[in-house]
């Protein structure tokens, strides 16, 4: 046996003897000590899975919340992206003055607009998708100001010296440098609108989507369906982290990989 | 496009005016403080005195009304006490994550106990936090022990990749001589590895803080105890009391603004004081 098929088979045994540990802690020592109302066993959670996939719930609770976070991500991507610029590319005054506002966001609890939204606009599709737009924004932004204020000067200096006009500056440095900081924020952002759609739904007290369904299967004491939808909420979120890391790396293979905003 | 904008403070000896605000920096910052000040004053008249249906004042009032309910919350006490039981949950589940979080980078240190227990340190890790807290309803019911449960559950993660980043970190040359001058296991903990583990342990914390602060928040809008801020919010939106909510709400995020201020300063100042390469 090779010693990469060694490895592998010892990550799968890793894995699975895991996966066995859980399953016997939580069929033999959890369910029966705790009462149905608060803990399912294996079983039914997984009658309740084969059901849901069976007759399109699960589909459907997923769709839902992958839209409330893809419309939400794009709209905070588009906002924190054009206000990034308006910073980055603003006098020196200006761009201080707008750059607490981005801070505040980023700093602040985003939950705490649930109750504010709720009032304003009610519990639909729209106030959750701006609660995602709130989390998504400041970290786009973040981003792309950091790389906006990474260019090196000398080599603007030097392009401005070799003649160059302000379109070439942008598009042939300060895009490409720039490109690789939105890419990173992009991929970095979207598995958190996944996190604050559920953290939405929950919030907002829907019948819709997977965290409609941990809050009112939670309410009507249905531990199997609360179980059975974190199940389905962590596969989801774990498929779309790996999709967009692919299409992150792929994507910064052409361009390179940044330094963190943190470390600049 | 300008020259400035792209280059940032790094220009700003290029051109004689810059080089004059240059030359006094204290000038330069008071016209930053000026200018925000304005600016966040004129968009307090903007919102005070707009039409009706320009903001939306149904959900986020009028400054002044705002002022005032946030006096009354000052006067009455309920601001200090739901701040104090917040972050009395927020310090229970600091130190319960952080304990959780270094014992399990301890025993993963351990080639057995990375063994046995990664996997499910990342299974659980890839669980959307948030949803557990229907989980822990059911198990826990609506009480201060589910929220310190859940945001544990949160903070915990923090302190467990900070202390294993630390512990990968550590110079094995170091340590190989550390053996053969005949340290003990404890020895070693003591002299070499924890004092190593401490700035890891500082930059888990200025990221647990704002975390566990902002999930606590969420613990106590889904899950609303008998006092806390979230509690205090959520009881004054279903009364429709939009002042008092953005008095509360407001108040939540200067809160948030303030840690991310704070921790991250001193935590810089602590790391350059030591010398240590932590960027911040």
């Amino acid at each position: 046996m090779s010693k990469s098929a060694r490895r592998v088979a010892s990550v799968a045994a890793q894995w699975i003897f895991s996966a066995a540990v859980v399953y016997a802690v939580w069929e033999w020592l959890l369910a029966p000590n705790l009462s149905r109302v608060f803990m399912a066993p294996p079983s039914a959670v997984w009658d309740q899975l084969t059901s849901w996939a069976s007759n399109g719930t699960m589909f459907s609770l997923s769709y839902t919340t992958f839209s409330e976070a893809f419309v939400g991500f794009v709209i905070g991507s588009a906002a924190g992206l054009l206000f990034a610029l308006v910073i980055g590319l603003s006098p020196y005054l200006t761009s201080k003055v707008l750059e607490p506002v981005v801070v505040a966001i980023y700093a602040m609890p985003k939950f705490v607009l649930v109750p504010i939204l709720y009032i304003w606009l009610g519990s639909d599709f729209l106030p959750r998708v701006l609660l995602v737009t709130a989390a998504v924004f400041p970290l786009v932004a973040i981003y792309t100001l950091t790389g906006i204020r990474t260019v090196d000067p000398d080599r603007v200096t030097m392009m401005r010296l070799m003649g160059a006009s302000r379109a070439q500056i942008a598009s042939k440095l300060l895009i490409p440098h720039t490109m690789r900081y939105v890419v990173t924020g992009l991929t970095f952002s979207f598995p958190h609108a996944v996190t604050m759609a559920i953290g939405a739904e929950i919030l907002f007290g829907t019948t819709t989507g997977l965290g409609g369904t941990l809050y009112t299967d939670a309410q009507q004491f249905n531990a199997a369906a609360v179980i059975a939808a974190l199940i389905i909420a962590t596969a989801l979120a774990a498929v779309l982290t790996g999709i967009c890391r692919l299409i992150g790396t792929l994507a910064l293979a052409s361009f390179g990989t940044p330094a963190s905003p943190a470390r600049t | 496009m300008s020259t400035e904008l792209l280059t940032g403070a790094d220009t700003a000896s290029a051109g004689s005016p810059v080089r004059r605000w240059v030359r006094r920096p204290g000038r330069r910052s008071l016209s930053v403080a000026v200018a925000r000040l304005l600016t966040a004053f004129a968009v307090l008249l903007i919102w005070q005195y707009s039409p009706q249906g320009v903001v939306p004042t149904i959900a986020v009032s009028r400054p002044l009304p705002i002022i005032r309910s946030f006096g009354h919350l000052v006067r009455t006490g309920e601001l200090f006490s739901g701040t104090w039981a917040t972050a009395e949950q927020v310090l229970y589940s600091l130190v319960l994550g952080a304990l959780i979080g270094v014992v399990l980078a301890i025993l993963t240190w351990a080639p057995i106990g990375r063994w046995l227990l990664g996997p499910l340190i990342s299974a659980s890790y890839a669980i959307p936090k948030v949803g557990l807290i229907s989980f822990y309803i059911l198990l826990l019911g609506v009480d201060t022990k589910a929220h310190v449960v859940f945001v544990t559950g949160f903070v915990l993660f923090a302190y467990y990749f900070a202390v294993r980043d630390a512990f990968e970190d550590l110079d094995r040359d170091k340590l190989t001589a550390l053996r053969l001058m005949g340290a003990s296991r404890l020895a070693l903990f003591r002299v070499y590895v924890l004092p190593s583990a401490v700035p890891y342990l500082f930059t888990a914390t200025r990221i647990a803080v704002p975390l566990a602060f902002a999930s606590e928040v969420f613990a106590e809008l889904e899950m609303p105890t008998a006092t806390g801020l979230g509690v205090s919010l959520e009881q004054a939106t279903d009364s429709l009391d939009a002042s008092t909510s953005m008095a509360i709400a407001l108040f939540i995020v200067l809160i948030g603004y303030l840690l991310d201020l704070l921790i991250g300063a001193r935590l810089r100042r602590y790391t350059e004081s030591i010398g240590t390469g932590l960027v911040l």
